[in-house]
């Protein structure tokens, strides 16, 4: 990573920006609770806390002002020095692929989704042995449902999509 | 006396805590030693693991990873000049040159007997300190309590490098993440915005996972390219003079580990870096230059960081304020299992005081034995590709965070929590202090509004107590200096003095 804490990075002013508007929206919220009513009210702790939220972003955002920007390399838009500092592709690649893995857990269960999401996140991360790829994540997967099926009784997600439409496929009844 | 001996041998006697000790601590070392992995975040995805399991299990496995993921960080930095984790900064410094003079097998097998050394003087410290400590915070009022845990958010938030503004908010911003839900006394609806699942409140076990696990893979994905070049290692057992020679720096820098550990907020790292600073002070003639591969360049940090576990245990346990990330990690994990670390918890439950000093006393035997064996097979470990264990890494999070509830809600609180962490620590935030509030933000509330409720709701009558009481007032003052130690103007003061 670039040791750039000296420097305002790309997006930082808006990531702070965004984040004073967290914590008024955070503030609005808490003063909703039980308003100015009383000092011990459920509501006075949380206004305590999101008021503190709100006056260290505004010095975090004058600090951030202060800083000087990165010099920009020849010919590269914000846009482009944004990705390459902060988000470069890898990370943007990365973080789609957890969101699927993610959203795929329940409909496909966690042993598909798993080790479909292991093998391709392997190979976009740049290990380009497929025998190495595909004998760990076999390997991780069945230890981890063995080892959380057992000593630590978590019922893995089973992947409701799947087993409807297995059950419904005639070949495929014997399968759990 | 004969019931806290007996207290203390349980997991010496009880196979299964036996077993559950070494694996820990053999777990520990590889965690803290393989680059991308930290001991925080192994606890974190662990306890929501553990958490159906007997609390003597799962304190047992936690305190092996907990001693032997310091130490473990210790390995990488030594043999790949990659510290396996923050406290193991200082030990790269010496370390990885002495490997490349081809002594790596030397300073493995010295920093194993420093690290197992300065693990015991902090465990006896914490064993001698507790009990005293606990109490004299009987004495404490719930201002003393409020003040204590904003101390150590703000603490956290300033020593960990960052600026104090963005600690503090961190901290605050866990507050609010902890407040989410029905609120304790009058069961009104806090930052629930209508929504029924909210009432229930966050589970800081996904927070947890969601900012030390998920945020961390992908910050680790800027340095996928690293490659990490590797010494070879041979004899490893360090001989007796040599042991005795670096002895007293060793005793002078576990005491240093034990007190920088204790404070509130400061870890193992800050510890080390300490210790280093001062063995590079006092050591008039080292065996090299200072980061030319000096062995007092290894003795000096390790030692501290090992004792700092003990140091940190003794806020944890009597005060419930963790000494750092890992211990407020730990503290999440007594309130998993129904405990309330304080004062009170060593009146109640002194048998969970002494199992734990146990334990801990257990995890260093072990360390010693590991850490002077399998060195060679454990440098091959160590370089397992990114790309193969950040994904792994990605799995074991996302089974920890549906472990919680058997919910896959907890799993996408995990990732949204993740991907914000991720940005945080692209804009220079610390994470640690977010935890921090999360855990200690009911405590703080409960505290806060027992004081008002007691002052009639005056604020002058609220605010005379912080000054009128000698702790209040103690406790106050070192917070203010934590906040006024930070500014420019301090720093200029200092800079004329110097």
């Amino acid at each position: 990573m670039d040791d750039t804490s000296r420097q305002r990075k790309p997006g930082e002013t808006v990531f702070i920006s965004a984040l004073l508007m967290l914590s008024l929206f955070l503030l609005w919220t808490a003063f909703r609770i039980s308003g100015f009513k009383s000092l011990s009210s459920a509501g006075a702790y949380p206004m305590a806390a999101t008021a503190t939220m709100v006056v260290c972003s505004i010095i975090i955002l004058f600090d951030t002002l202060k800083k000087p920007t990165m010099v920009p390399s020849a010919g590269e838009t914000p846009t482009k020095r944004f990705v390459r500092i902060i988000t470069p592709v890898m990370v943007i690649a990365f973080s789609l692929a957890i969101i699927c893995y993610m959203l795929a857990l329940e409909p496909f269960g966690f042993v598909l989704s798993s080790f479909v999401f292991l093998i391709i996140s392997m190979r976009v991360l740049g290990s380009t042995n497929w025998a190495v790829n595909i004998g760990a994540s076999v390997i991780t997967i069945i230890g981890i449902y063995i080892i959380f099926r057992t000593a630590f009784s978590v019922v893995l997600p089973q992947g409701d999509l799947l087993k409807a439409w297995l059950a419904g496929t005639p070949y495929l009844r014997w399968l759990p | 006396m004969n019931e806290a001996l007996g207290y203390f041998l349980i997991s010496f006697l009880d196979w299964k805590l036996l077993a559950l000790t070494a694996a820990g601590t053999f777990a520990g070392i590889y965690i803290g030693a393989i680059p991308g992995l930290s001991v925080t975040m192994a606890v974190s995805i662990l306890i929501s693991f553990t958490f159906k399991w007997d609390v003597n299990q799962a304190l047992a496995l936690i305190s092996g990873i907990y001693l032997g993921g310091v130490y473990g960080g210790s390995r990488s930095a030594i043999l790949l000049n990659i510290p396996g984790a923050p406290a193991a900064i200082a030990t790269a410094l010496d370390g990885y040159p002495l490997a490349k003079r081809g002594e790596a097998g030397a300073a493995i097998g010295l920093t194993t007997v420093v690290s197992v050394l300065g693990g015991f003087i902090g465990i006896l410290a914490l064993a001698v300190a507790a009990p005293a400590v606990s109490n004299f915070a009987l004495a404490f009022s719930p201002r003393d309590y409020l003040l204590l845990a904003i101390w150590g958010i703000l603490l956290v938030g300033s020593l960990s490098g960052g600026s104090l503004a963005k600690g503090i908010f961190a901290g605050a911003f866990g507050v609010v993440i902890g407040s989410v839900g029905l609120d304790l006394l009058t069961a009104e609806p806090r930052f629930t915005f209508g929504s029924v699942q909210l009432t229930a409140g966050i589970s800081y076990i996904a927070v947890m996972i969601g900012f030390f696990g998920v945020s961390e893979v992908l910050a680790q994905l800027h340095e996928l390219h690293i490659k990490a070049i590797r010494q070879n290692v041979s004899k490893i057992i360090p001989s007796w003079d040599l042991l005795v020679k670096y002895l007293p720096l060793s005793i002078r820098t576990s005491a240093i580990g034990v007190f920088i550990g204790a404070l509130p907020g400061a870890g193992g790292d800050i510890a080390a870096l300490m210790a280093y600073d001062h063995a590079k002070r006092t050591v008039k003639n080292p065996s090299r230059p200072f980061g030319e591969g000096a062995y007092e360049g290894l003795v000096a940090p390790e030692s501290a960081n090992n004792a700092a576990v003990g140091g940190a245990y003794i806020p944890m346990l009597t005060l419930g304020i963790p000494g750092d990330a890992v211990t407020a990690v730990i503290i999440g994990a007594l309130y998993i299992h129904g405990l309330k670390p304080g004062p009170m918890l060593m009146l109640e439950t002194p048998h969970l005081f002494w199992f734990t000093v146990g334990s801990l006393t257990l995890a260093n035997i072990f360390l010693l034995i590991f850490g002077l064996t399998g060195i060679r097979i454990f440098a091959k470990i160590v370089e397992i590709p990114k790309p193969i264990l950040l994904p792994l890494i990605l799995i074991l999070s996302a089974v920890g965070a549906y472990s919680i509830n058997n919910s896959i809600t907890d799993v996408y609180w995990m990732l949204g929590f993740g991907i914000f962490g991720y940005f945080l620590k692209m804009y220079g935030f610390q994470v640690g202090p977010v935890i921090l509030g999360m855990i200690l933000g009911p405590m703080m509330d409960r505290s806060y509004r027992q004081e008002m409720i007691s002052s009639q709701d005056s604020i002058p009558t609220f605010l005379t107590g912080f000054v009128t009481s000698p702790l209040s007032a103690v406790i106050l003052a070192a917070l203010i200096f934590t906040i006024v130690s930070q500014t420019a103007w301090w720093r200029r003061l200092r800079g004329a003095g110097a």
